[in-house]
């Protein structure tokens, strides 16, 4: 998936979510190795240096670490990876509630779409 | 002392002949039957496939097409060593940004800035080439 960056915040706070984001969606395993610093940055299209502030941040926060001279790896902890997952899940929930009421929706109104939507959904996943 | 020298030389030419073929320009073309765009890869590859602690890149992204800017910004991302710094004057700076460490706007002569990419956008909450466009607006509201 192409690393796209918005303009306007720093783009080691943009690399860090994006990580993170991997990290919770399961696109990296809790422990697996993650590649180096440079191939990231390459994938990523942007300064090495930028990468290796991201990654030290997330370092910082427990989600990678490093092994010596072997590399780095993703977090072990399954606790906190869950954490991460909830904490992503309630951003993208607070936006979301931010356009409806933009929309001028009111909560009950919105919780009636969402619940309208799963239904269909379900009843499409059971046929 | 020569050996290694020659050691050193016979890298770069590979890697000059690699970049070569791999923007499927002919070694023994004449630098005057190619193409603008071409002449500028041409003038990257003569750049980027030396050994050097400073590289100085003037407009290296001008009359290039989107493509050949990928491949540039590429080839300056894959010849990154931490020793070694890059000096990239351009006009091109959204293509470019993300890649650089720090940034210095230079204006009829004078510093008007110098700041770190991430400084620029943490503190203006912008990107450099949006702040550039203000910096250097050529009209008046």
């Amino acid at each position: 998936m192409p690393w796209n960056f918005d303009d306007d915040r720093p783009i080691y706070l943009q690399l860090m979510e994006r990580i993170r984001h991997d990290i919770a969606a399961g696109v990296y395993k809790p422990g697996d190795k993650i590649p180096s610093v440079r191939d990231l940055a390459l994938d990523a299209s942007v300064n090495p240096n930028t990468m290796q502030k991201a990654l030290s941040e997330l370092e910082r926060a427990g989600l990678v670490h490093s092994q010596r001279t072997s590399g780095r790896y993703i977090t072990d902890d399954r606790v906190l990876i869950q954490k991460v997952r909830k904490e992503l899940a309630e951003e993208h929930i607070c936006q979301f509630l931010r356009q409806m009421q933009h929309l001028g929706l009111s909560n009950p109104e919105t919780l009636e779409l969402i619940e309208k939507k799963l239904e269909v959904q379900n009843h499409e996943t059971d046929s | 002392m020569k050996p290694i020298l020659e050691c050193r030389n016979l890298t770069s030419m590979e890697r000059a002949f690699s970049m070569l073929d791999s923007l499927d320009i002919d070694p023994r073309a004449r630098l005057s039957s190619l193409s603008r765009g071409t002449r500028e890869k041409v003038q990257l590859v003569l750049v980027m496939s030396r050994q050097a602690g400073l590289y100085v890149l003037d407009e290296p992204l001008g009359g290039v097409d989107p493509a050949a800017r990928d491949y540039i910004l590429h080839t300056i991302l894959t010849n990154y060593s931490e020793d070694a710094s890059i000096l990239i004057s351009t006009h091109l700076i959204a293509d470019i940004e993300n890649i650089l460490d720090r940034v210095l706007f230079l204006q009829k002569g004078h510093l008007a800035l110098n700041a770190s990419v991430d400084e620029i956008r943490g503190e203006y909450g912008k990107s450099v080439d949006t702040l550039f466009r203000e910096v250097f607006k050529c009209w008046e509201n």
